[in-house]
């Protein structure tokens, strides 16, 4: 009787033990990262863009490194604002760097890569909502951002740029060449728009769930109102790319 | 030779750290052998059927052997050698790593929390003591000490306590009621060197018991620990556990 009993249990653990997992997914929002401009389609280097005052400017290389990526849910409405203040029980709202509304892993984007063709900058896991904006910070890159150039090609190692090209002053004359580096840092908060530049938040609100998102890097913007040769361009232009910076839906 | 189904649920972090709810039904079977008056020993042998809830709508299930403990009895002292009105054993024992790693279709590790054991070796130390009290009054008190290795991928649980004492009464041969608390002292776990948040803490329980036997050698044991303390380290919680279990004595 013992025996048996007792045998008849070793089969239930060992059958009750045979190992199995399975996974439903969840939200996600995979990110990319490209540099692009709305009218043309270039395939890399050199690009013409136009500063101040008439000012053409060539770019014959160039670097950014875009640090870090942070997504933020809407606002919550008037009425949950409102149970929310109600609410008795205390939630703690803790915030990491590595947290799964932000990925801060570094890349570099070089600018001899072809127009919209995105960098895969990774994936997010956030908890379920809608998402409204994104802060995309530019910062230092270090050792190990993900497509650091060679120091044998630029040592953009402890730079957040690295713009180089040439300047063709609007009366005429002889071109004049300049390079901008800088390890300055800068924010970008923006909008999370579709290409035709209207709002479009994102919801990620049912299981299962997988929109895609890019930064856009808005290179013909960054020198409006940016000479190259000016002292203190280089933090300027950092500036400029953070705030001409857009995050389009897909 | 016994069995016992539980049920608990726990639950921790916050949305903006990637935390998990975690839903758990156990099946363990075990045995016990007395070598002599004074020394037994016991072997438990759990198997973990577990699904964990993300706030990214993720959920993953996971069924896994847990971790076998066994636990040998010394008793050190008894008022007398028949029918002992008071009983104090020292206790020790080991708890194996035996609950294997569970991968996803990609094979990387499943989380942490899913996992049906941290993969660390747990030396097990106390003291327990057993009287009877006056008429149909029982009291049961035992201290105990957990202290683990580090386990797989640098995970290495905290040092934990835990405490019982428990009351009965027997007023007939078929039916006793228990009523008494159960308490856990934990660590801080770490996690390859760092703090693992929302790990560790105190936590106390009510429990309340039901023991029928049905028949001579068989009892079965209806229970709950229902949290009345909770000072959990961060944002964690433990709901409350249930559990049915039945005892034959071969």
């Amino acid at each position: 009787m013992a025996r048996t009993l007792a045998a008849r249990w070793g089969w239930v653990v060992a059958a009750a033990a045979s190992a199995c997992s399975s996974e439903d997914p969840g939200v996600s929002l995979d990110l990319g990262l490209v540099h692009q401009q709305p009218s043309t389609s270039l395939p890399g280097l050199p690009r013409s863009l136009s500063g101040p005052n008439g000012l053409a400017i060539t770019v014959t290389r160039g670097w950014v490194n875009v640090g870090a990526v942070e997504i933020f849910a809407c606002p919550p409405s008037a009425f949950r604002q409102l149970l929310g203040a109600l609410d008795p029980i205390g939630v703690a709202r803790a915030h990491t760097p590595g947290s799964p509304t932000k990925i801060g892993v570094p890349h570099v984007d070089d600018l001899a890569r072809p127009d919209g063709q995105p960098i895969d900058f990774g994936t997010l896991t956030p908890p379920a909502g809608t998402y409204c904006q994104a802060k995309v910070s530019i910062d230092a890159a270090d050792g190990d951002a993900v497509g650091l150039p060679p120091s044998s090609v630029v040592p953009m190692n402890g730079n957040s740029v690295w713009i180089e090209g040439f300047v063709n002053p609007p009366g005429g004359g002889a071109e004049q060449d300049f390079t901008l580096t800088s390890a300055v840092e800068a924010d970008g908060q923006v909008p999370f728009v579709s290409s035709a530049g209207s709002a479009s938040p994102i919801a990620l609100t049912s299981a299962g769930t997988a929109r895609s998102a890019r930064v856009v890097l808005r290179y013909d913007r960054w020198f409006d109102s940016i000479d190259p040769r000016d002292s203190g361009a280089a933090a300027a232009l950092v500036s400029a790319i953070a705030q001409t910076l857009e995050v389009h839906a897909e | 030779m016994f069995s016992e189904g539980q049920y608990r649920t726990e639950s921790s972090g916050t949305p903006q750290d990637g935390g998990s709810s975690i839903e758990e039904w156990s099946l363990s079977f075990g045995g016990s052998y007395s070598f002599t008056k004074t020394i037994a020993l016991s072997v438990t042998v759990p198997v973990l059927f577990r699904t964990m809830n993300q706030f990214d709508l993720s959920t993953t299930r996971s069924t896994n052997l847990g971790d076998v403990e066994a636990v040998a009895k010394f008793v050190l002292w008894r008022d007398r050698d028949f029918n002992s009105r008071h009983l104090f054993s020292l206790l020790g024992g080991i708890r194996f790593p035996t609950a294997p790693t569970q991968y996803d279709a990609q094979g990387q590790p499943l989380n942490t929390d899913i996992q049906a054991g941290p993969g660390s070796w747990w030396g097990i130390f106390g003291a327990s003591y057993y009287g009877r009290l006056v008429g149909a009054l029982s009291l049961y008190a035992s201290a105990m000490a957990y202290v683990p290795t580090e386990g797989r991928q640098g995970l290495k649980p905290g040092v934990s306590g835990r405490g019982t004492l428990w009351l009965q009464l027997q007023p007939w041969n078929w039916l006793s009621v228990r009523v008494g608390s159960d308490a856990r002292l934990e660590g801080v776990w770490h996690e390859n060197g760092e703090v693992s948040p929302d790990t560790g803490g105190f936590i106390a329980f009510f429990s309340p018991a039901i023991l029928i036997s049905p028949a001579t050698d068989w009892v079965i044991q209806v229970a709950a620990k229902v949290p009345v303390v909770n000072h959990l380290t961060g944002v964690h919680t433990e709901g409350t556990y249930a559990s049915l279990s039945l005892v034959v004595d071969l």
